[in-house]
């Protein structure tokens, strides 16, 4: 927030106050009652202008309307003509202190062909490679918006710290089949979990260190 | 559908959200955008325009506000609406776009000729930078958000037609010099 302390008004009425403090000089004592008024309107304005978080306006001004403001309905000039499509554009800019960290998605990418061999809820094994497990190599959206690996298939998360797990990552993972089991990589090695049908939604992220990876299949 | 979720490194910088509002003529039934009168005879216009946010935008919008991804619609515009009210200091509510019509009787002046325009207040949210850019960051990349052809630039959240006011809009007939521009608002 910018306020009094960081403002170019605060010096010139620290100089003011020092030039008003001759008692002789009449002209001083004008001076110094104006410069008093001054700053006392300073104060005012900087009181009223240091209520908010920031705001500044595209063009690098200080000064932007008031965020209430709603511009001027167009006018016409020419009652033949239409009158322009939209009207000019009012910008205000204000800080959003209240964002979460992330406010992209997150580009994911993965690449574990052939890295292990995985349990199935059937008990055998199948390569991550394998003939019916399918193994994607490639990218998705962090909040799985595009490229949704199918249930037979792997995927690894991606990132270092997560607000959920400061220990490693956190995975969500909701909507998927109740016979979909779920095993997780850690260094290229196997690492089993236990049967997660029952989790769901992102209060039940699944919250383990050093994820590399994770397979998913289902009963065939 | 299968989720999944995965947050890892910081923003670098601090996002801004960018509020533009602007007024946009929408045309009349038939398509015209001015409904004109040569005297004070009365006439009957019509008009539909599209109303509210959009389910789409407002779901994506939430999630980069940093919503959680678990939420319902309703969770999802109470965030919307919270986010925005706290930001810009004002109330906004998030309600379904829908298609709205207008009909009304206007009346021109005599002697005059009269311009009528639908007027419909849009406001666009953008995360920008301080300096009114677009966002952008070292570890991420960004949504371009959703394309506004008539502004030719993108944005994350649109919401319209919460105001909108019929110009009208007076001419001297031989001159067609402006007389008077007064504002109908209806909402």
């Amino acid at each position: 927030m910018a306020c009094a302390a960081d403002t170019p008004v605060l010096p010139f009425a620290a100089f003011s106050l020092r030039a008003g403090a001759d008692p002789i000089n009449l002209f001083a004592g004008r001076l110094r009652r104006g410069l008093l008024l001054g700053l006392l309107c300073g104060v005012l304005v900087l009181l009223f202008s240091c209520g908010d978080d920031d705001p500044v306006t595209p063009g690098g001004g200080n000064e932007p309307p008031p965020a209430n403001d709603i511009p001027a309905v167009p006018t016409m000039t020419d009652p033949d003509q239409d009158p322009p499509a939209r009207s000019s554009t009012l910008s205000v800019i204000r800080k959003s202190e209240d964002f979460a960290p992330v406010i992209a998605k997150a580009l994911c990418t993965w690449d574990i062909t052939g890295r292990g061999r995985y349990e199935t809820l059937s008990g055998g094994w199948v390569d991550c490679f394998g003939d019916w497990m399918d193994v994607y190599t490639g990218t998705a959206w962090s909040d799985g918006s595009d490229a949704i690996p199918p249930y037979d298939g792997c995927f690894a998360a991606c990132g270092l710290v997560t607000d959920y797990c400061p220990q490693g990552y956190a995975l969500t993972i909701d909507d998927w089949p109740a016979d979909t089991r779920f095993v997780f990589l850690k260094d290229n090695v196997k690492d089993p979990m236990p049967n997660m049908v029952e989790w769901d939604g992102p209060e039940n992220s699944i919250c383990r260190e050093s994820i590399f990876g994770a397979c998913i299949s289902k009963v065939h | 559908m299968l989720h999944y979720k995965a947050t890892g490194l910081s923003i670098a910088g601090t996002p801004y959200l960018r509020r533009d509002r602007f007024w946009v003529a929408t045309p009349w039934e038939g398509g015209a955008m001015v409904a004109r009168t040569t005297g004070d005879e009365t006439i009957t216009v019509t008009s539909s325009y599209a109303a509210g946010c959009s389910e789409t935008e407002t779901k994506s919008f939430a999630w980069s506000l940093g919503a959680s991804v678990g939420l319902d619609y309703k969770g999802v515009k109470a965030e919307v609406e919270g986010s925005i009210t706290k930001t810009f200091g004002t109330e906004f509510t998030v309600t379904e776009q829908k298609t709205q019509t207008l009909s009304t009787s206007l009346q021109g002046e005599a002697n005059m000729r009269t311009c009528f325009v639908l007027w419909v207040l849009v406001e666009q949210y953008t995360f920008v930078d301080k300096n009114g850019n677009a966002f952008t960051d070292p570890n991420y990349e960004f949504d371009l958000g959703f394309y506004d052809e008539g502004g030719d630039k993108y944005y994350a959240f649109q919401s319209c037609g919460m105001q909108y006011e019929i110009g009208k809009y007076i001419f001297n007939l031989t001159t067609n010099e402006l007389v008077s521009a007064e504002y109908v608002p209806l909402r």
